[in-house]
């Protein structure tokens, strides 16, 4: 009790002597931290230091070519005189036969790749990696060696030396799928999860493609990452399918596995361009690998034989007639047994025998379905409702769709997809427009749409459209001719209304009224109030059980919980930068103060 | 660039060519192999894109392991003189090889890919795929083993029959061959290599071997020969299982080897024990007493005919002590302890103090205690034990130190523990020791509660607490007496100059006969006995005082001889002696004027003052003339200080009366060597009246018991037959005595009379609580 009591008055003494030098200087060299760091709990202290150091690790920038492998052998060096080598001995033989090595095989000793090394011990790798452990103590080579080789980058081995000395790790969005995969040929469990879980978060962050970490979790064997990617996709399918870069990095198993989900809110046209986005990215990477291919595998053939499987996980059948004849089968990739079926189930509601499911439709998907012009069955009064749960409003105001407009003459554009008929035109410009946009959450493929002349019966008769095209576009540049009015004298009367159907084949986020022609009064102004839109709405975010106001709601909510994660970001490096500082418990009051000059003075 | 999601350029063809020839050299041996490029191009197959080549390379590793098992199995075969060694030089070097691949170099495959393999399997199948480890023992035990293995097993077998046989071998090629067995089992869950070819080969070559040696031995050498060699080959297999058989082997072991040696000749070695005894051969007792000891039921017969030696020689022993009807207490206990202590060492000796020969012990001490021919029908054991007792602890008994009075104590009540009628030993020890106590006659407070303490342990507390409370009375009248001084002191009394003494004694815990007649104080002795009675009336009112003077005794100092002499008397002495302070011869009537003592007290009384020769009997005459001799009578019979000369010659006066009268007077020619002098009392020596007495307390206080007992039964039974009620109550005072039925009968009847108990109508033979 007397020489423990002596000890900790020793420590605290020396600690008080070194952190006053600490605050003086600011910089204290390594020996003089030696007494600090030697009651720390974990050995950040010996991190490539020479001192108990009995084995080094060979690192390149990076990471040798296969043609060096044959050649870079561990090196038992022969101990002469029972005086073991100094670490500069050992650098320096190394050197030379390195320099032997280029000089034999032509290779060039590039900046770029340049070597470095780890004064390491064995005793850390062996505690904290069963691969080190093996291989450093069994009747191998690599046991009675004081150098051995990695062939990772240097910067991703330094990252993991220091995880194994130190038990922090610092990755970031672009090294984080390699350190993982050191993680795995070193088996260290505990780092995998960790990087699989903060890949995955960096997905969310938006700085990681899905696809990568879920082809990444399922090589490395990280079940619980790869079944959090999967309802991943489920949940945020339509950016995903339609635009990854790394789509065609699934598996077929797992492709199927995307397919097969109800709750995939994709448009089942869109799913099936996706599949075909997939199947040409693998032939496209299978050319890159060996072009003579491309001379002996056909690429429809190919093709098809790629999809003969997933095809058989989409809803054919619940699509539109006219979406099977126009644009599935013009692919020619679909077999005509089941376009043969999809037919008959459109025409007579004859069941499928192929894919059971076929005919349904899957979670949130809405059919709006037109009974006559002026009905409350339109996509827009199904908003203006709050999904049918609230008294009419407009959703302009219930701020869910938002309208804009070429400059208008009279009034604001609002009205255009109101119930109420309003006296409103634009100025009198030619391509005068209106524009309706769906918001983030909906794509939807119209099949029919009303609209209502906006003139009443004494001030602007005669000015009704008569030539006017619907565009539809997902992302507001690209449009779509959707329906093509030329010469169309339907809207007459004071406040007329007229419906037209339409055959679409995708879905949209934005529908677009533009004026192609004068006017029936050989105007250029676009009068129009009213418009109605049906056909198949699209969820793209779960809310079945919310209204379109509690949606808005979850929306901040998600923003919140960015907030939450960004301040664990900081945290995170807050403990890298303790790990310099970190010292018993007895000094924890010291420590404290000592961080809070620290965050002082930066 | 070592990146996962990177594309590979794998050449499958030229990699396994590489792992093949580093994997053959790990395999034969070498050192000379980098596990870290080994690593990492199993690590490259695994990862290969588009597809991996994972099952390729299981492939090819299973078809390298075949080919290899092939050659070492030539190996072997072209070894002509030595397969054992061979064979066990080859599986060391695969054996290590395989775990070096399994750990270090495809634990890559195995974790990502075989382990995958088998978990995908549906339950029940049997897999396909194997541990690399696994796979490498399977393929050496089919292509290699299977092949081999009966050349192998003879080889071993033939070691171990030299190893029996003495000769030198080599022992660890037995147990390194009986650990490979093992791990080739540790595939396969049947284990039949171990159990089948190896276990079950071994046991039966045990049991030929040893069954021929130990006939063979016990022909030509004996049996007690026979048991030293049996022993020593125990030890010997035990040693050679601990080498060649695995931990699940060694019971089986080790129950044929008891089977074989000692079973098949429990007979022999029982029909041995008695002669054995006989002899006091301890060595070859504790010879059988191992060896039967290993088995199962081998003690039985032995525990039986100890048990008989023990009582034969028991009774045989008391049937030598003269005087079977009053036989010398020392004597009696003396010959009964020896006899537990010669068997009792021979039982911690030869028996190792086996818990089941210390039953016999107790069981055989019990019969000899209780039913020796000393003790035929009577309860003699336990009053010659409590009168042994009895001279341990009396004052003056210089034989023994305190140590060595403790220990022969302990001794006592170890064998008290084998009396059966406890309430007898009660009885007398109680007794006994209120005469000690009474007398300050012990030899140390300490030594009586040692004595106390050991019965307490025996018995129980309620065997001892009157014991404690007499103890506790003694220790409350010396508190009481002090007070009392005090008292006296206080209120300026004074009660002469006698120094007095008072023991208060709680009736009811103290075994004394009470007072047989009306006993007249002496004048002295007034003054005192009035003044501590009424301060004990003060103190605790509505208590009563009896006075025992019968118990009482005093020490009186005298001046009528030549010198001073004290005399330790009894009271009824001292009364009787100071009738002379005032006269010079009394007659026998005035004695029993003064003294009020009845005829058969006062002529003992008398009898032991004239045998003391303190006072001298003769008969008056008409013409004896005095006159002179009385003048120079010096009659000072009082206490200290006081000198009442007695002219004698005044008062001289001729007698009228009847001429037959007897006369005493005190012996003035009285003369002894010591001047403290103790006149023997013939109340201090037991009589066979008072024994009697004792015997008959004891009968009292067994009905009583069982009148108690018969009470308390029906009381929580309500109704019992007959038969029932006297099992029971033998039952319940068992541990007291034994009672006889008769006994019992007659507590039922007194019980019955006092209308406790009545008889069920109807049914003569069962009985109702009336109470």
């Amino acid at each position: 009790m007397f020489l423990e009591t002596k000890n900790n008055n020793n420590n605290n003494l020396n600690n008080k002597l070194i952190r006053n030098k600490i605050k003086k200087d600011k910089m204290v060299s390594q020996g003089k931290n030696k007494l600090i760091q030697k009651y720390s709990s974990d050995f950040s202290y010996y991190f490539n230091n020479q001192e108990l150091s009995d084995i080094i690790i060979q690192v390149s920038e990076n990471g040798y070519l296969d043609e060096d492998v044959l050649t870079m052998k561990p090196i038992p060096i022969n101990i002469k005189n029972d005086k073991k080598p100094t670490f500069e001995e050992i650098i320096e033989l190394i050197n030379q036969r390195n320099n032997c090595l280029n000089n034999s095989n032509k290779i060039k000793n590039d900046e770029t790749n340049r070597i470095d090394y780890f004064y390491t011990h064995k005793f850390v790798l062996s505690a904290r990696s069963p691969v080190f452990m093996k291989m450093l103590s069994c009747q191998m080579m690599e046991s009675n060696s004081v150098i051995i080789t990695s062939h990772f980058p240097r910067s991703i081995f330094y990252i993991l030396l220091k995880f194994l000395y130190s038990g922090k790790v610092e990755m970031n969005a672009t090294n984080v799928l390699e350190v993982l995969a050191i993680a795995d040929y070193y088996q260290l469990e505990d780092l995998k999860d960790f990087c699989g879980k903060y890949s995955l978060q960096t997905c969310i962050d938006g700085e990681l493609d899905i696809c990568r970490v879920l082809y990444a979790s399922e090589q490395y064997g990280l079940e619980k990452i790869k079944q959090l990617c999967l309802d991943y996709i489920s949940q945020h399918s339509m950016d995903i399918l339609l635009s990854s870069p790394n789509w065609h990095l699934l598996s077929e198993e797992n492709l199927i596995e995307i397919l097969e989900q109800d709750n995939l809110r994709v448009p089942e046209v869109e799913i099936f361009d996706s599949l075909v986005r997939w199947a040409e990215k693998q032939y496209s990477i299978l050319l890159d690998l060996d072009p003579s291919l491309g001379d002996s595998i056909n690429k429809p053939d190919f093709l098809k034989k790629k999809l003969s499987k997933p095809l058989k996980s989409i809803r054919f059948a619940s699509m539109f007639p006219y979406q099977l004849s126009s644009h599935i089968e013009k692919t020619n990739l679909v077999d005509k047994e089941i376009l043969y079926e999809a037919y008959r189930y459109c025409a007579a509601q004859i069941p499928t025998s192929i894919n059971s499911s076929s005919c349904e439709l899957r979670q949130g998907v809405k059919e709006f379905t037109f009974q006559f012009n002026g009905d409350t069955n339109g996509v827009l009064y199904y908003f203006g409702t709050c999904e049918d749960m609230e008294d009419y409003e407009s959703p302009v105001t219930r701020k869910v769709v938002t309208v804009t407009s070429s400059t208008m003459s009279i009034g604001y554009p609002h009205p255009f997809v109101g119930r109420q008929s309003t006296n409103m035109y634009t100025d009198k410009e030619e391509n005068s427009f209106f524009c309706v946009d769906l918001g983030v959450k909906h794509v939807l493929c119209p099949t029919y749409y009303s609209l209502r002349y906006g003139g009443d019966s004494q001030g602007s008769i005669y000015a009704a459209p008569k030539n006017w095209q619907l565009l539809g576009s997902l992302d507001g540049q690209e449009w779509t001719l959707l329906r093509d009015h030329s010469n169309d004298l339907s809207l007459k009367d004071g406040y007329g209304i007229a419906g037209w159907d339409v055959k679409s084949i995708h879905s949209y986020r934005y529908l677009k009224i533009l004026q192609t022609g004068p006017n029936q009064r050989d105007g250029n102004e676009l009068c129009l109030c009213c418009f109605e839109v049906y056909g198949r709405l699209v969820s793209l975010e779960d809310d079945n059980n919310n209204t379109t106001c509690s949606s808005l709601t979850d929306g901040e909510s998600d923003d919140d919980e960015m907030k939450n994660t960004t301040s664990h970001i900081d945290d995170d490096d807050s403990d890298n930068e303790d790990v310099n500082d970190n010292n018993n418990g007895d000094d924890s009051d010291e420590t404290n103060n000592e961080n809070d000059d620290d965050m002082d003075d930066n | 660039m070592m990146n996962g999601l990177g594309r590979q350029d794998i050449d499958f063809n030229t990699i396994w060519k590489n792992i093949a020839d580093q994997v053959y050299k790990i395999l034969t041996g070498s050192q000379n192999v980098s596990a870290m490029f080994l690593y990492e191009d199993v690590y490259k197959l695994c990862i290969a894109q588009p597809q991996p080549y994972c099952e390729p390379l299981y492939e090819n590793i299973k078809k390298f392991f075949e080919q290899h098992v092939d050659q070492i199995l030539l190996i072997i075969l072209d070894t002509k003189s030595d397969t054992i060694s061979e064979y066990l030089k080859q599986w060391k070097l695969f054996f290590s090889g395989c775990e070096l691949c399994n750990k270090v170099i495809f634990r890559y495959l195995n974790l990502n890919w075989i382990n995958k393999k088998i978990l995908d399997k549906k339950f029940g199948h049997p897999p396909d795929v194997y541990e690399i480890q696994i796979l490498g023992l399977m393929i050496w035990k089919e292509r290699l083993f299977f092949k081999i293995k009966d050349r192998v097993l003879k080889c071993v077998e033939i070691l171990i029959q030299k190893d029996r046989d003495g000769e030198l071998v080599q022992h660890q090629f037995i147990s390194q061959f009986m650990e490979s067995l093992i791990k080739l089992d540790s595939v396969d869950k049947d284990r039949t290599l171990y159990l089948i070819e190896y276990e079950a080969s071994y046991l039966e070559n045990t049991r030929q071997f040893y069954t021929r040696e130990s006939v063979a031995f016990i022909a030509s050498s004996g049996i007690s020969s026979y048991m030293k060699k049996a022993e020593t080959r125990i030890d010997e297999e035990e040693q050679r299982s601990q080498k060649y058989l695995n931990s699940s082997s060694h019971d089986k072991m080790r129950r044929l080897l008891h089977s074989i040696l000692i079973e098949k000749h429990k007979e022999l070695l029982q029909s041995e024990c008695i002669n054995y005894l006989k002899d006091e051969k301890l060595d070859e007792i504790y010879n059988m007493y191992k060896l039967l000891s290993r088995i199962e039921g081998g003690l039985a017969p032995v525990l039986e005919t100890v048990q008989k030696y023990i009582q034969h020689v028991g009774i045989d022993a008391i049937k030598s002590i003269p005087d079977r009807n009053n036989p010398d207490p020392k004597i009696y206990v003396e010959t009964l302890l020896k006899i537990y202590l010669q068997f009792s060492s021979i039982i911690k000796k030869s028996f190792n103090n086996d818990v089941s020969f210390i039953t016999v012990l107790d069981l055989a001490c019990h019969k000899i205690f209780n039913q020796n021919h000393i003790t035929r029908n009577t309860t003699k054991s336990p009053e010659l034990l409590a009168k042994y007792c009895d001279m341990l602890l009396k004052k003056g008994n210089k034989q023994h130190e305190e140590i060595e009075l403790e220990e022969k104590l302990g001794q006592i009540i170890v064998l008290f523990k084998y009396v059966d009628d406890k309430d007898v030993f009660q009885k007398f020890y109680s007794k006994m020791l209120s005469r000690r106590l009474i007398n300050g006659t012990s030899v140390s407070d300490d030594i009586e509660k040692f004595m106390i303490t050991g019965l307490k342990q025996a018995c129980g507390f309620e065997y001892t607490s009157k014991f404690q409370r007499m103890f506790n009375d003694i220790t409350l009248s010396a508190e009481t007496n002090e007070e009392f001084k005090n008292h006296l002191i206080k209120n300026s009394l004074s009660i002469g100059k006698i120094d007095f003494s008072i023991l208060v004694l709680t009736s009811g815990s103290w075994s004394l006969h009470s007072q047989t007649s009306s006993f007249i104080v002496p004048q002295e002795l007034t003054l005192c006995i009035s003044a501590f009675q009424q301060y004990y009336s003060t103190q605790h009112q509505g208590r009563k005082l009896n006075w025992l003077h019968h118990l009482c005794k005093a020490e009186a100092k005298s001046f009528f001889a030549k010198k001073s002499y004290d005399f330790q008397v009894t009271n009824f002495q001292l009364g009787i002696l100071l009738i002379f302070n005032t006269q010079e011869s009394v007659s026998l009537e005035e004695i029993t004027k003064f003294t009020n003592l009845n005829e058969n007290e006062l002529s003992r009384t008398l009898q032991s003052l004239i045998e003391a020769k303190i006072l001298i009997s003769k008969k008056k005459d008409q013409n004896s003339i005095n006159n002179n001799n009385n003048n120079n009578n010096n009659n000072n019979n009082n206490g200290e200080g006081n000198n009442s000369l007695v002219d004698s010659a005044n008062n001289m006066q001729p007698s009228s009366s009847s001429s037959s009268t007897q006369e005493y007077t005190v012996n003035s020619a009285y003369s002894n060597k010591r001047s403290k002098v103790k006149v023997s009392s013939s109340l201090q020596k037991e009589t066979p009246l008072q024994n009697e007495e004792t015997y008959k307390g004891i009968d009292e206080d067994r009905k009583l018991y069982l009148q108690a007992s018969i009470v308390r039964i029906m009381k929580a039974r309500k109704t019992m037959n007959h038969v029932s009620l006297i099992q029971e109550v033998i039952e319940h005072s068992r541990l007291r005595f034994q009672p006889n039925i008769p006994m019992i009968k007659k507590c039922i009847e007194q019980l019955i009379e006092k209308e406790y108990i009545t008889r069920a109508e109807g049914e003569s033979d069962r009985y109702l609580y009336a109470a």
